[in-house]
């Protein structure tokens, strides 16, 4: 049994939520998006990450991240979620080069900008880095290298599974009413599936009698078995009850068995790298990635906007389609519902536990399989540094 | 002579249809077959063998929650063994004499299709769908019960509007949507976009899909 490292005033007010903003989202590495939507000349995606509004495009073949906001009147250079256009202001035409300088003013005259001011004008630019399809971005003006974030075994999983990625990918966005901190505690507890998704996602599960998982391992992997890439590598253990904790090891991966019956789609995919295991990255601080056979993927990531909400990004995908096989987006729709229900089934709950959380003196315990949620919580107080006195 | 016609398919959506091409062909052998398939995609033809070719005629009906790709996977198959599909067309539906028809279109009684529309291949008009002048509706599209559609709008392929929807006029609304909150909808509406009530926004299938 472990006692729990953080105080419910950290899941529900304000102050706490204002020093997590600065002191882990504002210098962290925070996913925001997949090449896939990324391909095109000047495609982009916009995003909001630690309450800054972040733009990210591939400008002639190379993917930037800029504030989304023009020089000028800081209006946004990109208005739609994603889709493709020029670097171009759409108040007053201001147009960008590729490195975020300024390229031209219409009417250039009437502003009255001397050369030497002119030359100083640019978009703030953030650090970026991909990993396979995963784009990453840090909004710190002097990024730490995103190593010090991401294991290497993380790191080199996600470059191995991406090019069995389909390049069509459904995505959706809606608001949950919970701290963000219960969403990744809740994908490091693998004991609720059992009890929360007990119609959902745990039939797809096998468990043995004292609630783990129990599967015999496939030898179908494209991946991780003997003679493919990740043979080596290493899943998550368990975590150390005590002491400090890298960073590095706050994120976790896994890997379990599971049972394989053919889905109706399955026909349909040229190389799936997974059949007959489901795997999970849950990559600190807000991203939960994983595959069911390496069939389809989900990719979660929970933005906190307030101390009690936050806005969830929901991805998913196939495994590349044959090529003789047209556009299936009812497919993509369908996993995209069952995906959505599994984690309605978990939002009802969290959301309940927020509201409790708001007149509780404590958190609970803790049983030592939830080690890795403690350590989670280790690394945040060190982060926060001082954060006591935000709970004063 | 005149071939007879069969109506078949995989689903509960055969009687209606069945009923549908009694009536719009009363001089003509109509008969119904179910099609079984255990997983929606792929079908068993075998029973098709007793109905050949150069003596039947097929009207495919199909009854599905997302966007057409079980019909047109349907279709695809028949059509290689040489079948040709009709329309049924009821007998009390208004279809204006300018209207330009695909194959196999099912027009549900009480429809109204005005002049000028175009409507594709494999196109499902449910009861009391409207479409208003110069409608351009693609293939493998459904219009459920009492969806009507205004002038000038125009719905690409392998889309499904929901029962008591509306479109505005000079809608648009691209290939591979499935608008399936009973609403009315305006302006332009992305290929592959699809309104749920599980979900509080649209949500995109992000590379667009062939029309």
């Amino acid at each position: 049994m472990i006692e729990p490292a953080l105080p419910p005033a950290c899941y529900t007010e304000q102050k706490w939520f204002d020093l997590e903003q600065e002191r882990i989202f504002g210098r962290l590495w925070l996913f925001a998006g997949l090449t896939q939507q990324l391909r095109e000349d000047n495609s982009f995606v916009v995003r909001e990450l630690a309450g800054v509004p972040v733009l990210v495009q591939n400008l002639g073949g190379e993917l930037r991240a800029f504030r989304n906001a023009c020089a000028h009147r800081g209006m946004p250079l990109q208005t739609a979620d994603c889709g493709s256009r020029r670097l171009i202001c759409p108040y007053h035409g201001w147009v960008y080069n590729h490195d975020g300088s300024l390229r031209g003013i219409p009417n250039a005259a009437i502003y009255n900008i001397c050369d030497e001011a002119r030359q100083r004008i640019r978009l703030q630019s953030y650090a970026l880095r991909t990993i396979g399809n995963f784009v990453f971005v840090n909004l710190a003006s002097e990024p730490m290298p995103i190593e010090e974030q991401f294991s290497e075994d993380l790191m080199r999983l996600l470059e191995e599974v991406s090019p069995y990625f389909d390049s069509a990918v459904s995505y959706a966005r809606f608001g949950c009413n919970y701290n963000w901190k219960l969403n990744f505690e809740n994908v490091l507890d693998w004991n609720h599936a059992q009890f929360v998704h007990a119609q959902s996602f745990a039939p797809l599960l096998q468990f043995d009698n004292g609630g783990t998982f129990s599967a015999v391992e496939s030898n179908q992997s494209k991946l991780f078995i003997p003679g493919t890439p990740l043979a080596d590598i290493r899943f998550s253990g368990d975590a150390p009850l005590s002491g400090p904790i890298s960073l590095r090891d706050v994120s976790r991966i896994g890997r379990s068995a599971m049972p394989y019956t053919p889905r109706w789609f399955s026909p349909l995919l040229e190389a799936p790298p997974d059949r007959g295991a489901f795997f999970a990255c849950n990559i600190f601080p807000n991203v939960n990635f994983g595959s069911i056979h390496g069939e389809s993927f989900y990719l979660q990531q929970y933005v906190p906007t307030a101390p009690d909400r936050i806005e969830y990004h929901s991805w998913v995908f196939t495994s590349r389609l044959r090529k003789e096989v047209p556009a299936q987006p009812h497919l993509l729709w369908g996993i995209h519902h069952a995906e959505k229900r599994v984690i309605d089934e978990d939002a009802v709950l969290l959301c309940t536990l927020q509201k409790a959380l708001a007149s509780a003196s404590s958190v609970g315990l803790m049983g030592d399989h939830e080690a890795p949620l403690h350590a989670m919580g280790r690394w945040y107080l060190k982060a926060l540094d001082g954060a006591g006195k935000a709970g004063q | 002579m005149t071939k007879h016609l069969l109506v078949a398919g995989p689903d509960g959506s055969l009687r209606d249809v069945f009923a549908l091409a009694s009536e719009a062909y009363p001089g003509r052998k109509v008969e119904l077959l179910h099609i079984p398939s255990r997983d929606y995609y792929y079908f068993d033809l075998e029973p098709l063998a007793a109905y050949p070719a150069n003596e039947w005629d097929l009207c495919l009906a199909v009854n599905e929650f997302y966007i057409n790709d079980v019909r047109r996977a349907l279709h695809e198959r028949v059509v290689s063994l040489g079948y040709q599909c009709v329309s049924a067309i009821s007998p009390r539906a208004h279809v204006d004499a300018s209207v330009a028809l695909g194959d196999n279109v099912v027009i549900h009684a009480g429809s109204f299709v005005g002049a000028g529309g175009q409507i594709g291949d494999l196109v499902v008009l449910r009861p009391n769908v409207v479409l208003a002048e110069e409608v351009a509706v693609g293939s493998y599209v459904t219009l459920e019960a009492n969806v009507a559609v205004r002038e000038k709008s125009k719905i690409g392929n392998f889309t499904t509007v929901c029962a008591n929807s509306s479109l505005a006029r000079g809608t648009r609304v691209g290939a591979h949507c499935y608008l399936n909150l009973p609403q009315q909808y305006s302006g332009d509406i992305i290929a592959c976009t699809f309104y749920s009530p599980a979900f509080e926004n649209p949500v995109r299938v992000l590379e667009p899909a062939p029309a």
